[in-house]
């Protein structure tokens, strides 16, 4: 809609944090930050990354949520749950492969970004996009994101699964597909304190 | 109700809960309206054809059979017949020495004894002993 995407780039976060200030400030979730925060290898480097959720094709959150409680929108936006419907039982957060949603204990409901769905619904960019100082976050015309050496993709392999995204990710630019093995990034491994394996 | 489906490749759970908003489908106050008058509409004319049937309906007319010998029951006994056809299994018990009732195995009208001239799928139930005697039972 309006012609703009959103595009994601880790490489460029600067650990600032505007986003999830910013992200609180949204009216479709007052006073709550949907942005997923994390440091990447935390030992030996400060480097962070923010992204928002990726508003899958065939988004595994609603497909196994048991209450029909999560709708993809004719925009391809991924909702947040429905308050009447949601039974909290934690299901999307297990399920999701990018570890998205966030179950808000207090509420009883699950809530993750939704893009800023009163903004982004009337031509307007999300919060976290309008303040990212890098463009880390940005949402902008393809065109615009053309210029940037990184190129974007939005299809993902988790092992077998294959997840195409609304959201894209900056990847290197001959890659035009991101695959991940979970079990390649788990620290546990190589803790000092954690049994290798034989 | 696989035969008022339109082809699909996926199952009827997931056709009736979507994920996609677009998928759903929403019953309007104007197709809810609709469907409560033409069900309405329905029932009347079935009730009209209930009527009309009951109007020409004619009770059948079931024959005389011998059931039991006079004394081939003690009091307090019984003995299970057929009537009208084979397949309407009814007893007979000898309540007195001068009365006799019957029932149907099927419908027992609650348990209770069918008073003089009921009639429960065609056989006559409770009969003095001289009807007895006059139905040749």
């Amino acid at each position: 809609m309006f012609g703009y995407e959103f595009y994601v780039d880790p490489s460029r976060c600067i650990g600032c944090r505007s986003c999830l200030q910013a992200c609180e400030e949204c009216a479709t979730h007052r006073g709550k930050s949907m942005i997923n925060f994390d440091f990447i290898e935390r030992k030996e480097s400060i480097s962070s990354a923010a992204y928002v959720c990726w508003h899958c094709d065939e988004p595994t959150c609603a497909q196994v949520c048991p209450a029909d409680a999560i709708k993809k929108g004719e925009d391809g936006i991924v909702h947040s749950s429905l308050k009447p419907r949601c039974i909290a039982c934690n299901n999307c957060v297990l399920a999701c492969p990018f570890g998205i949603p966030k179950m808000m204990i207090p509420e009883q409901q699950m809530m993750k970004c939704d893009m800023c769905y009163d903004r982004t619904s009337i031509g307007k960019r999300p919060m976290c996009a309008t303040v990212c100082p890098s463009q880390a976050l940005s949402y902008v015309r393809p065109e615009e994101i053309a210029y940037r050496r990184e190129k974007p993709t939005n299809i993902f392999y988790f092992g077998s699964q294959k997840i195409t995204t609304k959201v894209y990710m900056m990847a290197p630019a001959e890659r035009e597909a991101i695959a991940l093995d979970v079990v390649d990034y788990m620290w546990e491994e190589n803790h000092d304190l954690v049994a290798t394996r034989e | 109700m696989t035969w008022l489906r339109r082809g699909s490749s996926e199952p009827l759970w997931k056709e009736e809960f979507p994920v996609r908003t677009a998928d759903e489908r929403y019953v309007t106050r104007r197709q809810l309206t609709k469907f409560l008058v033409l069900t309405s509409l329905g029932m009347f004319v079935g009730n009209i054809w209930i009527l009309i049937r009951s109007i020409f309906y004619k009770a059948p007319i079931y024959g005389h059979q011998p059931v039991a010998q006079l004394g081939e029951i003690p009091v307090g006994g019984v003995k299970l017949f057929s009537y009208p056809s084979k397949d309407d299994h009814c007893i007979l018990i000898r309540t007195a020495e001068d009365e006799y009732v019957g029932y149907s195995q099927k419908c027992t009208h609650h348990g209770e004894l069918c008073g003089e001239h009921a009639v429960i799928l065609g056989l006559i139930l409770r009969r003095s002993m001289q009807s007895v005697r006059r139905l040749d039972l």
